[in-house]
């Protein structure tokens, strides 16, 4: 922290400080974490784990948007897997067949 | 602060999974609280889900309109995104992607899927300006 206080973070009382994304995955890999997780994800977004029970849910967002960033950053095209199939969840079928029915 | 929507006459949108048509006559309606709404103009069809850009957009729209931020469509939304930054050189629209899987990963999938949204149109744009 500086001198004149430029470089202090304020908490509000009570929630976590916000922490990288490595750390937060490392956090959660090692055991149950305390609610209100603060992970600072970039592009000025924070995700929180509001509650314990999402733990495995919020710990595969933070690594799938590991993932994510680890693609963006390399300099070297990477060999292309086949595109993915494209996937319609059965609800998301019949909600959209609804839509159409409506037109 | 309540979300407007002004409606059409016949206008379909979805709130929460239930599709909703509106009646003959434009209509205004407010939702008083946090819901996901989806308006038919912005609803892609599978079968019209072609390039990257577009899967991507149909995969995290599924996941919007389906209120899931973990589990298979969540998975299917982050693999379209990996496959679109595959293929996406430009560097301006591969930090918008970083952005998107950034929104999903904070559960602002609203804004995600607006973000989709964004390169779905340059894509489309620059598309109709090459031809």
């Amino acid at each position: 922290m500086m001198a004149d206080g430029s470089g202090m973070t304020i908490t509000p009382e009570g929630a976590d400080a916000c922490i990288d994304l490595d750390t937060a995955i490392s956090r959660l890999e090692a055991g149950p974490p305390d609610a209100g997780l603060s992970v600072d994800l970039g592009s000025g977004q924070v995700a929180r784990l509001e509650d314990t029970r999402d733990a495995p849910g919020f710990l595969s967002r933070l690594k799938a948007h590991r993932h994510i960033l680890a693609l963006a950053a390399s300099k070297e095209p990477g060999a292309r897997p086949d595109a993915p199939a494209l996937m319609v969840d059965s609800h998301a079928k019949a909600l959209l067949d609804a839509v159409k029915k409506a037109r | 602060m309540p979300l407007k929507l002004s409606l059409k006459p016949g206008e379909t949108f979805v709130v929460n999974g239930a599709v909703v048509r509106n009646g003959e006559r434009r209509g205004v309606l407010l939702l008083e609280n946090r819901a996901r709404v989806l308006r038919e103009k912005d609803i892609l069809h599978p079968e019209d889900a072609h390039t990257p850009t577009e899967r991507a957009y149909f995969a995290v729209m599924q996941m919007y309109l389906l209120g899931q931020r973990s589990g298979p469509v969540f998975e299917a939304a982050m693999a379209s995104l990996a496959d679109l930054l595959r293929v996406t050189p430009d560097s301006a629209t591969r930090q918008k992607i970083v952005e998107i899987s950034a929104a999903i990963a904070a559960g602002e999938h609203y804004r995600a899927l607006t973000g989709c949204r964004k390169i779905m149109r340059d894509s489309q744009g620059a598309e109709a300006s090459a031809a």
